[in-house]
């Protein structure tokens, strides 16, 4: 009898930030098949929600999770011909690179905001030539893990070579072996970090001799080449996750990461074939700037990088034969039970034999229905004629999504008439609101408006459905897997051991399914607030989230049945900045999800829809498929469901002049008299 | 070793008879004017500078102001000179403002001084304290905390930051990794399950809970825990009781842990002040790394009123350094 103590998806994130072990057995190749252009020379910017995947590609750089791969004897997943690689990188958050403006290096404020870009180039420099050192270290420890590309023997020579370059302006000299070498790089990442904790100023020698940003590392290439440590040929890469860090985040002034992702900028837009940089980034947070330090120029898509957007390989595409999520989910879903030991039965669609195939909207209708009057579920007016009454209650009491799919038809005008014009005449033959287009556009919001009916909360089950909800996330497809397995196992548990049910085999009760998705959902809502500025985005999306539920349910003619998201138009976004940082935030976040949106209006002008993101449909109770048209909303309509929401704006912010003041030269407390402050009159 | 700690009358009795200057922070909670109060009571405050610290403007702050009036109020009526009153922003203050403001303010107030953490965020007391311990010219150093009546059910804060070290602990560079993550255990983890989720598996968690602690606080730390442990295996977290009051048995419990400091270790100081006192001591003595995600904006009723312990305000009062000598060090064979 197999272990039920066991949940195959416990460790939701195994794949984020991974123990190399377990990310060997857990990895899924699928998304590195539709991403070759990462592992090819050139700049790639890998673009990206939370949870899409970003971090676990990037990770397969790491020489770590290589070394892992070979002694698990698992092929590593790039293909061999793109195989043969160094990889280096940064943590922006972790190295103290941020700290970087936090403390007046120089005397004058003025001299600092000009040199703190300097000092950012130059630390980062140091402490990618830092990594790649390392990662040749273990490159050459275990030479057969990674094709033996690494020469040790002219590591010597190479740390001598280096050290003469004058890119350094003489911070190395007197190196003459890799030991020095490294411990005299170590030395100045120390002394940064050492000045940002202590009141020491930062030696002379370093203010003197700082580096141009990424020269350091394109010598370093040069040079590792040039003495046969690394054969032509092996591309360097260089990876840099959450870049978003530099412009979107408060731990740092908002014109010095400005300036900081503009040297980042100019890393790429040298077009040096020396180096290849992989850059990590949410949504949007890329094109904020394009602009490269000390210049106008911009970097130019194609010719300066290329991109590579995760939610885009993974989305739904109107032709579903091209979509590659429900495979990659498929992969991950039996690697999990593999590496779990569950026997499995089948060796295909291992999802669909646990959790079954999807209940057809039919059945759901009549199981919502079970415990509601006819009346109750139709909810008909008064005058409504007595024929019709008598048709639409006889068919409620045998298809009540039928019958409340036809109500709303006799609702409708129709194409010429006026409203209550169909009501006049009796019920039509034929069945008109059976007509796949029209039903198809109306049977989730039918469903809707039965459960708010007859009291009931929608349910979701099922491979279709948990496949919908995950929206090409992987991460949330885990999370709805970890959710059920852990309600399956709490309703086994008190069963004896000849009555337990084999999940792989027998599958797992769509009501169990339905409870557990529903606290996966209650989970991502709550995650919500764990992410930056999250408290604010939850009670926006609180407010989004019961506007579209109002709109759905009270909507009886099923009229809008799109109503579940809106649209606006971009130029009108656009002149809102704040808005559109803020909406912005919430798909970057993986709390909305946006798309462009062909319009039917006669203007053509380019909108963009934005709808929850399906996770958080069993919370608001709103259907996750997108129909026919959203609400066509204004900008001035989002600020009002953000003042709903409590959230303040920033020029709300300005005119009321509640910033404090940071000026303290006399030890007053001073306040700026046309910007009051917080503590005024207090 | 003995590091004497009790409440504020108790602890003053049995120091060093000299007038203490303090640093603490006006804020929107009562007890955060309690020691100055009682210091003032008991006639041994000397110069004192107060913290004011501005959240974010949010949906709070108009009654953050409210709540301000009336402590400014009662620090005027009870004799307070504002010009000891100094502003800061809670998140757009740099290091280089907090660590000059405060160095500034320590050299004012003298040699015998009373760090009261009680309202201060840790984005300012950490840095605050640091630089108190490693000041040579500070001969008595104790910290302060006043314990609140009750707190807010609501949150407690909002809109936290990203994860990111606080000002002064982003740790002694090494390419060595730390050997586990040390968080302190509080009612909420505000950003602290994004990280644990994402942390590295394999990494040892070690959750400091704070036991013995009153029933309601208790309970919200439980749950905390329940969460944090929602999404990795068992056995990545190992749960240590720590008195929620008590910097010592925090502090020891961390020698214990590293191995005296032998296993790298980070922090989160996610539970109450006197165990995040603990860690902040801890972590300046390693050159470990500390972080945090700082909330952006505090409930304005984060706190209400003030607990009594025996008839008295319960100012829980630390000794930290006594007539030059640092009480908490780590044992070195």
């Amino acid at each position: 009898m197999m272990d039920y103590e066991i949940n195959p998806f416990q460790e939701l994130y195994v794949t984020d930030t991974p123990d190399p072990n377990v990310f060997v057995q857990l990895f899924s190749n699928y998304p590195v098949q539709h991403a070759h252009a990462l592992f090819r020379p050139g700049n790639v910017v890998l673009k990206g929600t939370q949870g899409s995947g970003k971090s676990m590609l990037l990770n397969l750089f790491r020489p770590q999770i290589r070394l892992a791969y070979h002694r698990a004897a698992v092929p590593f997943p790039v293909p061999e011909g793109l195989a043969s690689f160094v990889g280096a990188g940064i943590n922006l958050s972790r190295s103290g690179a941020l700290d970087i403006g936090q403390k007046p290096i120089d005397r004058s404020a003025d001299d600092d905001l000009r040199l703190f870009p300097l000092y950012f180039a130059d630390f980062i420099n140091y402490l990618i030539v830092s990594d790649l050192l390392e990662s040749i270290a273990i490159m050459q420890e275990t030479p057969e893990a990674f094709g033996r590309i690494v020469d040790a023997t002219n590591l010597d020579a190479f740390a001598s070579m280096l050290a003469k370059e004058d890119c350094w302006f003489g911070w190395l000299h007197g190196v003459s072996n890799i030991n020095e070498l490294r411990k005299r790089i170590d030395q100045r990442i120390g002394s940064y970090r050492t000045f940002h904790m202590s009141n020491i100023a930062l030696e002379e020698e370093i203010c003197r001799t700082k580096t141009a940003i990424g020269e350091p590392i394109a010598r370093t290439a040069v040079c590792l080449r040039s003495c046969c440590v690394l054969p032509e040929g092996v591309p360097i890469f260089v990876r840099i996750d959450q870049l978003e860090r530099l412009s979107r985040s408060d731990s740092i002034r908002p014109t010095l990461g400005s300036f900081y992702r503009q040297i980042v900028n100019k890393a790429l837009g040298t077009r040096d074939l020396r180096v290849s940089y992989r850059i990590g980034t949410r949504q949007y947070a890329w094109e904020d700037n394009l602009v490269m330090y000390g210049s106008e120029d911009l970097l130019e898509h194609l010719r300066d990088f290329r991109t590579i957007d995760l939610n885009d390989v993974l989305s739904k595409k109107e032709d579903a034969k091209t979509w590659i999520f429900p495979a990659f989910a498929e992969d991950a879903f039996a690697r999990r039970l593999k590496h779990a030991k569950y026997a499995t039965y089948k060796d295909s669609d291992l999802i669909r034999v646990v959790f079954g195939p999807s209940v057809s909207p039919e059945d759901r209708a009549k199981e919502y229905c079970k415990k509601s009057s006819p009346e109750i579920v139709l909810k008909l007016e008064s005058d409504w004629p007595e024929d019709w009454k008598a048709f639409l209650l006889n068919l409620c009491s045998q298809n009540p999504l039928g019958a409340v799919l036809a109500a709303a038809w006799a609702r409708q005008r129709g194409t010429r008439g006026r409203p209550g014009d169909r009501l006049k005449a009796p019920p039509p033959q034929g069945a008109p609101w059976q007509k796949p287009i029209w039903r198809k556009e109306r049977v989730q919001q039918a469903l809707t408006q039965v459960t708010a009916r007859a009291a009931q909360r929608m349910k979701w089950s099922g491979k279709k459905d948990i496949i919908a909800l995950s929206s090409g996330n992987i991460s949330i497809f885990l999370s709805i897997c970890h959710e059920i397995w852990e309600a399956f196992l709490r309703s086994e548990r008190h069963k004896r051991a000849h009555k337990r049910t084999d999940p792989v085999r027998d599958g797992i009760g769509g009501d169990i399914q339905a409870i557990a998705i529903h606290t996966a959902s209650t989970f991502w809502y709550e995650k919500i607030s764990e992410q930056r500025n999250g408290d604010d985005r939850r009670r926006f999306i609180d407010a989004l989230g019961r506007q579209f539920r109002a709109w759905i349910v009270k909507d009886s003619a099923m009229s809008y049945p799109g109503h579940n998201g809106f649209s606006l138009d971009n130029d009108e976004l656009n002149m809102c900045t704040w808005v559109r940082h803020f909406l912005e935030e919430a798909v970057a976040y993986g709390d909305l999800y946006s798309t462009p949106h062909t319009t039917k209006r006669k203007d053509r002008k380019h909108r963009t829809k934005w709808y929850l993101t399906p996770i958080l449909s069993p919370v608001f109770q709103v259907p996750e498929s997108h129909v026919k048209e959203p609400y066509y909303a204004t900008p001035d309509n989002v600020e009002w469901w953000l003042s709903r929401a409590q959230v303040v704006f920033p020029n709300v912010r300005a005119s009321a002049g509640i910033r404090p003041v940071r000026e303290r030269s006399t030890g007053n407390t001073k306040s700026n008299s046309a910007s009051p402050s917080l503590f005024d009159n207090t | 070793m003995y590091r004497p700690w009790g409440i504020l009358d108790w602890v003053i009795k049995r120091s060093p008879p000299v007038l203490w200057g303090l640093l603490g922070c006006l804020g929107t909670e009562e007890r955060s004017l309690s020691a100055w109060t009682r210091l003032r009571a008991l006639g041994c405050l000397g110069d004192y500078r107060m913290l004011r610290i501005a959240d974010r403007p949010s949906r709070f702050t108009q009654r953050a102001r409210l709540r301000l009036r009336e402590r400014m109020s009662f620090f005027r009526q009870n004799g307070g000179r504002c010009k000891f009153l100094h502003n800061y922003d809670l998140i757009d203050a740099t290091y280089g403002e907090i660590e000059t403001g405060i160095a500034g303010d320590l050299k004012n107030i003298g040699e015998n001084i009373i760090l009261d953490v009680t309202s201060m965020p840790k984005r300012f007391f950490f840095p605050a304290l640091r630089m108190c311990l490693e000041s040579a010219d500070i001969h008595n150093l104790l910290v302060t905390y006043t314990a609140a009546h009750s707190y807010t059910p609501d949150k407690l804060a909002e809109n936290c930051e990203e994860w990111a070290h606080l000002p002064l602990f982003s740790g002694t560079y090494t390419r060595q990794a730390s050997e586990m993550l040390i968080v302190g255990v509080g009612f909420e983890g505000l950003g602290l399950q994004e990280q644990v989720d994402h942390s590295n598996p394999g990494k040892p968690i070690k959750l400091i809970f704070p036991f013995p602690s009153p029933p309601h606080s208790f309970r919200r730390a439980w749950e905390c825990v329940r969460k944090l442990q929602k999404h990795k295996a068992s056995d990545v977290f190992e749960l240590y009781h720590s008195d929620y009051r008590d910097i010592s048995d925090c502090f020891d419990r961390l020698i214990s842990i590293t191995d005296a400091g032998r296993k790298r270790a980070e922090f989160a100081p996610f539970g109450p002040k006197p165990i995040s006192v603990g860690m902040c001591i801890f972590a300046t003595i390693t050159g470990s790394e500390v972080y945090y995600t700082q909330p952006k904006v505090y409930h304005p009723d984060y706190s209400l009123g003030v607990a009594v312990d025996d008839g008295v305000p319960a100012i829980y009062t630390y000794c930290i350094r006594l007539a030059k000598r640092d009480l908490y060090s780590i044992p070195r064979e």
